[in-house]
């Protein structure tokens, strides 16, 4: 069962997202594993804080940190998780990933291909970087018992004139929706509260 | 005529397709408008954007329009008024609609 979780900045999905992975985790008596893939590099104070706000949150809850702020190592760690012997077995493993705005953008604004995303893109460029994050996460999908995604809504102020924000969008907006397609539930979350546009979950 | 709201990129267009097949037809034999804001004139006086929104339902089967209120007041004062402009022809468009979807992640969910 693979849900989508979008909101935007301080919505509360992150939470929401925590919430439906923590059930399924309480529903599966503890006793599959627990992951929680962190995408965010922190160079700064100010991003290091948040991922101490994240991970006090996440203290004691029995998750595993596995870090994948690229496609990188998120595919590194989708083969080792679909050569694991609990797929073998009905303990699954539920997985939490938080988020698409931080694996898009460290993919998109790599140094060694900076280049590329400053300039307007065309719609295969912007489908060609996006799609190894695409087949990487339903390798993710077909393996784990739960997963949660969660990802940023930065659609609210309509376009923008510069072309790096420009390809950012439009390279989130494909993962979104190509994510979004194959998802069972996909929700927006506002105020802490889920609003379905696909699929439902309490 | 069939309004399909949403932020952008969030795939109003391919929902608008897969809606003219559901409906046995094929969006390129409808009438579609793929930016309702791009009829939006120096004029935003109501009675401006009433028309406006009165030709749009009356030549087109299908209006697409970009959500555009949800971020910060822009500082320029143009840029303010066309949102606000935008944003109250999306509603005299939904007015005059038929149905409504608003689009999110490509999946279309009917408000009208």
């Amino acid at each position: 069962m693979t849900t989508l979780v979008v909101g935007g900045a301080a919505s509360g999905k992150s939470e929401y997202a925590e919430h439906l992975t923590e059930a399924a985790y309480a529903l599966a008596g503890r006793e599959t594993p627990l992951w929680y893939i962190a995408t965010m590099q922190a160079p700064d104070d100010e991003s290091r804080a948040r991922v101490t706000k994240h991970r006090d949150r996440r203290a004691g809850k029995g998750y595993e940190t596995a870090e994948c702020p690229d496609v990188a190592a998120l595919t590194v760690f989708a083969e080792r998780l679909a050569s694991e012997p609990s797929n073998l077995t009905d303990r699954k493993p539920v997985i939490l990933l938080d988020d698409f705005g931080n694996l898009v953008a460290n993919e998109l604004f790599a140094p060694e291909r900076v280049e590329e995303a400053l300039a307007p893109m065309t719609d295969e460029q912007v489908a060609r970087r996006i799609q190894p994050l695409v087949e990487t996460l339903k390798t993710i999908h077909r393996t784990a018992g739960t997963l949660v995604l969660v990802s940023n809504d930065v659609f609210g102020d309509g376009a923008s004139d510069d072309p790096g924000v420009d390809n950012y969008m439009r390279c989130l907006a494909q993962l979104d929706r190509s994510v979004a397609a194959f998802a069972d539930n996909v929700c927006d979350v506002a105020a802490g509260l889920p609003d379905y546009y696909k699929g439902g979950l309490t | 005529m069939v309004l399909f709201t949403g932020s952008l990129y969030s795939g109003r267009h391919e929902a608008a397709k897969a809606y003219a097949e559901a409906a046995g037809t094929k969006l390129s034999d409808l009438r579609v408008c793929e930016d309702a804001a791009s009829f939006l004139t120096d004029d935003s006086s109501p009675e401006r954007l009433g028309q406006i929104a009165n030709e749009l339902a009356a030549n087109y089967d299908i209006i697409l329009y970009t959500e555009v209120g949800s971020g910060l007041v822009p500082v320029d004062e143009k840029e303010r008024t066309a949102r606000e402009a935008a944003g109250r022809l999306s509603i005299l468009l939904a007015d005059e609609a038929d149905e409504v979807y608003r689009v999110f992640c490509g999946i279309a969910k009917k408000l009208k």
